[in-house]
């Protein structure tokens, strides 16, 4: 299944600040909880230094199912190609170090400021986290989670026959 | 003559495809300058005039000025490889891949303009993609336990009951791609039968180039059938 974008922003709150990666069940083994479905609790589960975060929110593009974008749809065909781009930094983030350095991610991060921009979700200069969130029915997973100024890479099998979640956090960064 | 028919109908995809690329904004050029290969920037720098270049050699191949026909598709062809580099080869790759096979083997029968054996050739080429398309995808989800027992459909679909049945059909149609070359009555319905499959891929996932885009190459495979049988 494609990977799904969140982004989280900061408020003006303060709050805890903890990394966290997700399990093939989808738990955070860090202070803040994730599932599958990219929800997450708010108290104590973002990266974002001295704010409190809002709760991950979906970037979804509106595509419009209609018989005319047999013709011309060109809302889904970027939503395939943002599909695309997620998938290749999922795949591209467990073979780097420097994952702020690969030009997917860097995309991926613009796609986000972008819409929280266009949404009036925060205004510039706020901070700002993504997060990508993978599942599929094979039983295979690796979990990628980035704290402030330092990238870890946490890899784990998912316990057989469960539905693996693959999930990466971003690290933060500013509207 | 039946080249000519891929060539239109590939063309016709390419305005589509083209149409619907005006509509949307690449990625920044500003993030993906520094990963492109520095003889291709001045290319891919202005990216509207690519799309331009693009639908006005599209339309020049459909309204099908001989003389013209080879630099038509090439400027197709080319510009569809800058406009896939431009998009990083994420914008929609297996249509977009298919598109480029096709516009390359009708490039290079243009080329061969009066030579039959070049054109045949050209056909028998894009019916072969086309048939390997169906089996080469039908082959790899049977190998899949999650194609097998149904879960990996039903995900896609936002179902939580595995679709086992469907899946097998699937499956089923896709491996029986070569049974195509076996008389041209059985590969016309099956061409009809493909024909459905992608308008219900576009239904449900919103795929609509690959309705234009494989059928574009659906009179090579016809094409290609009948010739084989005409020769026995």
């Amino acid at each position: 299944m494609a990977p799904r974008l969140f982004v989280k922003v900061a408020s003006r709150t303060k709050s805890a600040n903890a990394g966290r990666t997700t399990n093939a069940e989808g738990t955070a083994n860090a202070e803040g909880t994730a599932n599958a479905e990219g929800t997450a609790n708010t108290v104590g589960s973002a990266n974002i230094a001295g704010t409190a975060p809002s709760d991950w929110r979906q970037i979804k593009l509106p595509v419009r199912g209609s018989w005319f974008s047999l013709i011309f749809n060109p809302t889904g065909n970027l939503a395939h190609a943002r599909n695309n781009l997620y998938e290749r930094l999922l795949l591209e983030a467990q073979s780097t170090e420097d994952v702020e350095a690969l030009t997917s991610y860097k995309l991926t991060e613009h796609i986000s400021r972008e819409h929280i921009l266009r949404n009036n979700w925060a205004r510039a200069g706020t901070k700002f986290q993504f997060k990508l969130v993978a599942t599929s029915g094979v039983a295979t997973n690796i979990g990628v989670a980035t704290n402030i100024g330092e990238a870890t890479n946490i890899g784990g099998p998912a316990a057989a026959g469960a539905v693996a979640a693959q999930e990466f956090v971003s690290e933060v960064s500013s509207v | 003559m039946s080249l000519l028919w891929v060539e239109r109908l590939i063309s016709i995809a390419v305005v589509l495809q083209t149409l619907e690329s005006f509509a949307v904004a690449p990625w920044p050029w500003a993030i993906v300058e520094g990963e492109t290969a520095r003889s291709l920037r001045p290319f891919l720098k202005h990216y509207r005039v690519l799309l331009a270049i693009r639908l006005i050699a599209a339309l020049a191949t459909l309204v099908g000025a001989p003389e013209f026909l080879s630099l038509s598709l090439y400027a197709q062809l080319f510009t569809t490889w800058l406009i896939a580099v431009r998009w990083r080869g994420t914008f929609n790759g297996g249509s977009d891949c298919m598109t480029f096979q096709i516009l390359a083997a009708c490039f290079v029968a243009s080329i061969f303009n009066g030579h039959a054996q070049v054109q045949t050739a050209a056909l028998f080429y894009i019916g072969a993609q086309v048939l390997l398309s169906y089996f080469v995808a039908g082959v790899a989800k049977l190998r899949e336990p999650e194609w097998r027992n149904g879960h990996s459909l039903a995900q896609f679909l936002g179902r939580s009951r595995p679709l086992r049945l469907l899946s097998w059909l699937t499956i089923g149609f896709e491996c029986a791609a070569p049974l195509c070359l076996l008389s041209p009555a059985i590969c016309a319905a099956y061409l009809a039968t493909a024909l459905a499959f992608h308008v219900l891929n576009f239904y449900f996932f919103g795929l609509n180039r690959f309705v234009f885009v494989w059928a574009a190459g659906y009179p090579a495979l016809l094409i290609t059938t009948i010739a084989l049988h005409a020769r026995h």
